[in-house]
């Protein structure tokens, strides 16, 4: 038998040969120490500071600040911001929506930064400001100040946001900001996007006598209905990208947001909306079908071909035989709440026999329809939730400005002077709420399509 | 590194151990049902370290990627196989990026986003649908949006894409219709029916106007399903052709979630409105086929479990109607036994007849239906199903009757049924074995029936201790109709008198006494001095018997 050797180990007696050694567990700071050996470079000053800037943050997370770990961190930092301290007086690390910014130099998210990127996102979060901006003269004791407040934040003790000290800023960009919450605005419309896409989806697989996957154009509409209400004008104003050329799957969309709107108004559940717009969205099928038939029942026939549907799937055939059909004189209130909305839409998009009325003109046919064609307790609510110039409208004031409707009075007797973002004259840009005093000279003189003032109001709600 | 500190408190580690906890429930719920006491032992062991960790640090936030999870910018777990043994790594596929738990995630909270993440795992867009739907407080997260997310050089996604893309775009032009269109002419609206256009009235405020109860009744009419089933019923089927299958697809979902409820008395009107329909009642309870065992035995469970009221189970079985007997048999054969007696009870009087009524149509319905029927009996056991035993028996085809009768117990094992059958037969030992039971079981009719024996011309030729018996068990199963009838037959009076008509007055003398009739003490005393010997002896001692029951109630 050989020698025990210290590859081996010892097991009942035994020597077990060539077992490897279990190697030591690694303390985490040295972890983060080897991350840094193997990957820093010195001739990329940028991308050594994102490291430095990593390994001091994320120390001071674990260490108090007298700690001595803490010691070679800070050395590292400052030693990689002097770089750029010498060169142009300061040193700026900037999280920016398409990545982290050295000096406004982009630093790439390869393997080796998409390691740290995690931490340094979350990091700035934490501190809720977009830069670290260090000045020439910053020392160690400059930088104990800015992990305290870290260390602060982390425990919920100091307060987010800008922060000035001599040599060290945390500061925002507003232009990242406001990028950020456009970005947000934005992604409004994209939803409504695929909603439309999805909706147009499910309406050609019932064209073609397919079962369509009505999962997908629920999945797509919840975005749309689970809205904070800061965002609801720009979705509304997003309706009127698809009535320039209308179409059923427009259509069906159009009124699925329109209906869950009334239902968020009527603080209706979660499950109902989504419920109520589904139903609101496949009213229409029978506009969808190859070939006009006189059997009505046509498109109940084929709604029910799609399994899985649940409670729900008696909502939508009664909004289809009630709604879309018109098989029934007295319709159930989801039914007349979806007609209410269809004919919105219907007065709104035009069709090749009738030009588009405006957002208001609709509402007033509406007004003047209800208690005959339309229940008027619907469209007090619908009108109440839409306004007389609806979110989206595009108005004329009497200073011959050109303007968007932004917002729905809360008060009813100032419907007719709600909040614009005005389009045209010295202040293109300014949101002004017609209903203040100061505001007077700019009534609504009359409203017009967005093509004829040349307005395209959802760029104005979305901004930019 | 000298003098290095301990490091300070790293929550890390407390949240790779929930990760632990969730990801065990998980695997917990998958493998033995969310009301399993193992999956229940996971979810608590999961909601207290959940509950300690949002204690002291006020959420726990993390972000999602398709491959793993982030805590404060760390990953949370190691190796390769981290996404299986990530419970939230579904909903990073789906897209969530952001999950954050707050102060104030019960324990029920707990329980609902996992079955959703359970039931749903496997298909992204439900899962955030249903996400969204159930009702989850303190949960919050964020989603890219599926645009976001796609590859536009994925071929499958390329289409819709850029579908969606151009709708964007248009939405970045400056006007929205480059081409304006003439606006609407006041002759062509009329012309379209529109006349209100063309005379557009001011703002009309009085339309506006809504009060507190309209909007609650809006919300309440939007809120009710119930109506639209029977709405959607009626447009889908068409009267001339009815369709079962598609009826009960409209219809199960919603019967399926009030007897989950237990909403019994929402059930019944249900029922009630479809039977209206152009199915008829009839129609309506063959439309719910083979679900209706299911039905009733959730209402029965309902009802066990305190979840339902007896009167509303009981409606709810009499609605579901005749057609439906052999599926609430089989109902009762599942339940658990001691279910099984609470259900009994508490439906007793309406079962009781229900039975009475399957037993009677037995032999009507088809051979396969019988056959199943006893089987579901011979699980339920009991006088039910001696009864349909004995009703197979008779059916006209050899192979249910040849179950029926191999199934029967013995003629002397007795239910309510067998018992007035062999009360009336011919065979004096059986029927002296049916009115022991009957009297012991106080079964209904038995009395009617002894009362008719006695009427019965063949009474007088009946062995003495045989007329004891019957006038015995009536007195027994009903003293009044058992006094009445031994006063008749004390009373008569015959030209030809002879053994026969004495030992009748003998047998109701005997029972005269036993149920202390003092009114008949002159007439037993007349007797008792001139009587034949028999019939003297019973007089005399039903004269004591009277003594002793007068004696027994003096005070």
């Amino acid at each position: 038998m050989s020698q025990p050797s210290s590859g081996g180990r010892q097991l009942g007696g035994f020597q077990i040969m060539g077992v490897r050694k279990e190697p030591e567990p690694v303390k985490r700071e040295e972890d983060v120490g080897t991350l840094l050996r193997t990957t820093d470079d010195d001739r990329e000053p940028a991308r050594a500071l994102v490291r430095a800037a990593f390994l001091l943050l994320k120390t001071a997370m674990m260490y108090d600040l007298g700690n001595a770990a803490l010691a070679a961190p800070l050395d590292g930092m400052l030693s990689a911001a002097k770089v750029f301290l010498d060169q142009d007086a300061v040193a700026s690390l900037q999280r920016r929506h398409d990545g982290f910014y050295v000096n406004n130099a982009l630093v790439a998210r390869d393997t080796a930064m998409a390691e740290l990127y995690p931490f340094l996102e979350f990091a700035f979060e934490r501190l809720a400001v977009h830069e670290l901006l260090l000045q020439r003269g910053v020392d160690k004791q400059a930088m104990r100040v800015l992990l305290k407040h870290f260390q602060g934040r982390m425990t919920g003790t100091s307060a987010a946001g800008e922060h000035r000290w001599e040599t060290v800023q945390l500061r925002e960009l507003p232009d990242e900001r406001a990028l950020a919450a456009r970005r947000e605005r934005e992604r409004v419309v994209s939803n409504y996007a695929l909603a439309c896409v999805r909706m147009s989806e499910v309406l050609n697989g019932f064209a073609k006598g397919l079962a369509p996957n009505l999962a997908r154009l629920r999945s797509a509409l919840v975005p749309l209905l689970d809205l904070a209400p800061s965002l609801e004008p720009v979705l509304l104003a997003a309706l009127g990208l698809t009535r320039e050329k209308p179409s059923a799957w427009s259509h069906a969309v159009n009124c699925a947001v329109l209906v869950g709107l009334v239902g968020k108004r009527l603080g209706l559940e979660r499950p109902r909306l989504l419920s109520l717009a589904s139903a609101a969205a496949l009213h229409p099928l029978e506009r969808v079908l190859p070939q006009p038939s006189s059997d009505k029942r046509r498109s109940i026939k084929l709604l029910v071909q799609v399994q899985g549907q649940g409670e729900e799937l008696a909502e939508r055939l009664v909004a289809m035989a009630e709604a879309g059909a018109g098989l029934s004189d007295s319709p159930h209130v989801v039914s007349r709440l979806i007609r209410l909305v269809s004919a919105f839409e219907d007065l709104v998009a035009g069709s090749e026999a009738r030009a588009p009325l405006t957002l208001d003109e609709a509402i007033r046919v509406l007004g003047a329809e209800a208690g005959r064609r339309h229940d008027p307790r619907l469209f007090a609510v619908f009108a109440r939730t839409m306004g007389f110039f609806p979110i989206g409208s595009v108005v004329q004031l009497a200073t011959g400005e050109a303007a968007v409707v932004a917002g729905v009075p809360s008060e009813p007797a100032k419907l007719l002077q709600p909040p614009v973002i005005l389009a045209t004259g010295p202040n293109p840009g300014a949101l002004a709420n017609l209903a203040l005093p100061e505001q007077a000279p700019r009534r609504i003189v009359r409203a017009a399509l967005p093509s004829e003032l040349g307005v395209n109001p959802l760029r104005w709600l979305v901004g930019g | 590194m000298s003098e290095v500190q301990s490091p300070r408190d790293n929550p890390i580690e407390a949240v790779r151990e929930i990760w632990r906890c969730g990801d065990k429930l998980l695997k917990g719920f998958k493998l033995y049902g969310a009301g399993h006491a193992n999956a229940a032992a996971f979810a608590g062991d999961l909601h207290q370290k959940l509950a300690g960790f949002l204690a002291a640090h006020q959420s726990l936030e993390v972000v999602l990627t398709t491959q793993t999870v982030f805590f404060e910018g760390e990953k949370l777990l190691r190796g390769a196989g981290g996404a299986d043994k990530n419970f939230a790594h579904a909903l990073g596929l789906a897209g969530v990026t952001k999950l954050r738990f707050e102060p104030g995630f019960e324990r029920d909270e707990l329980d609902r986003f996992f079955t959703v993440l359970v039931k749903n795992a496997g298909d992204e867009d439900e899962l955030l649908t249903q996400l969204w739907a159930t009702p989850l407080p303190h949960l919050k997260w964020s989603s890219a949006s599926a645009i976001d997310r796609a590859d536009p050089d994925d071929a499958a996604t390329a289409a819709w894409l850029r579908a969606a893309l151009k709708i964007v775009e248009r939405g970045k032009a400056k006007s929205v219709d480059p081409v304006a269109r003439k606006p609407p002419g006041l002759a062509d609206l009329a012309r379209d029916g529109l006349a209100e256009l063309t005379a557009v009235p001011g703002p009309p405020w009085e339309r506006l106007k809504l009060t507190s109860e309209d909007l609650q009744a809006i919300r309440s009419e939007l809120m009710s399903q119930r109506d639209l089933t029977v709405r959607a019923l009626g447009y889908a089927l068409d009267p001339a052709r009815p369709d079962p299958e598609l009826g009960a697809q409209l219809v199960l979902p919603v019967l399926e979630r009030l007897v989950g409820s237990g909403e019994l008395g929402q059930l019944c009107r249900l029922l009630e409105q479809l039977g209206q329909t152009p199915l008829g009642p009839e129609g309506a309870t063959r439309l719910l086929g083979s679900r209706l065992e299911e039905i009733a035995r959730k209402a029965l469970v309902a009802l066990e479990q305190g979840r339902a009221r007896p009167a509303e189970a009981t409606a709810l079985l009499r609605r579901l109607g005749v057609a439906a007997l052999p599926a609430i048999v089989g109902a009762l054969a599942r339940l658990p036994t001691e279910a099984r007696g609470a259900a009994l009870d508490a439906t007793a009087d309406y079962l009781e007849q229900a039975l009475v009524t399957l037993t009677d149509t037995l032999t009507t319905l088809p051979a396969e239906a019988a056959l199943e029927v006893i089987a579901r009996a011979s699980q339920v056991g009991g006088a039910v199903a001696i009864d349909l035993y004995d009703a197979a028996a008779h059916h006209a085809v050899p192979e249910v009757a040849a179950e029926g009768a191999r199934l029967a117990p013995e003629p002397t094992v007795f239910s309510p049924r067998r018992a007035l059958a062999a009360i009336g037969a011919n065979d004096l030992a059986l029927r002296a074995a049916a009115l022991e039971y009957a009297c012991r079981e106080k079964t209904p009719g038995a009395a009617a029936a002894v009362e008719a024996l006695l009427q019965e011309a063949g009474f007088k030729t009946l062995p003495i201790e045989e007329k004891k018996a019957l006038l015995s068990a009536l007195a027994t199963l009903d003293p009044e109709r058992g006094l009445g009838a031994a006063r008749q037959l004390f009373s008569q009076k015959s030209l030809r008198g002879g053994l026969a008509f004495d030992e009748t007055r003998a047998a109701a003398a005997l029972t005269l006494g036993r149920l202390g009739d003092v009114h008949s003490r002159r007439a037993l005393e007349g007797l008792a001095g001139r009587a034949s010997p028999g019939l003297k002896d019973a007089c005399l001692e039903a004269l004591n018997r009277i003594d002793e029951v007068a004696g027994s109630q003096t005070p």
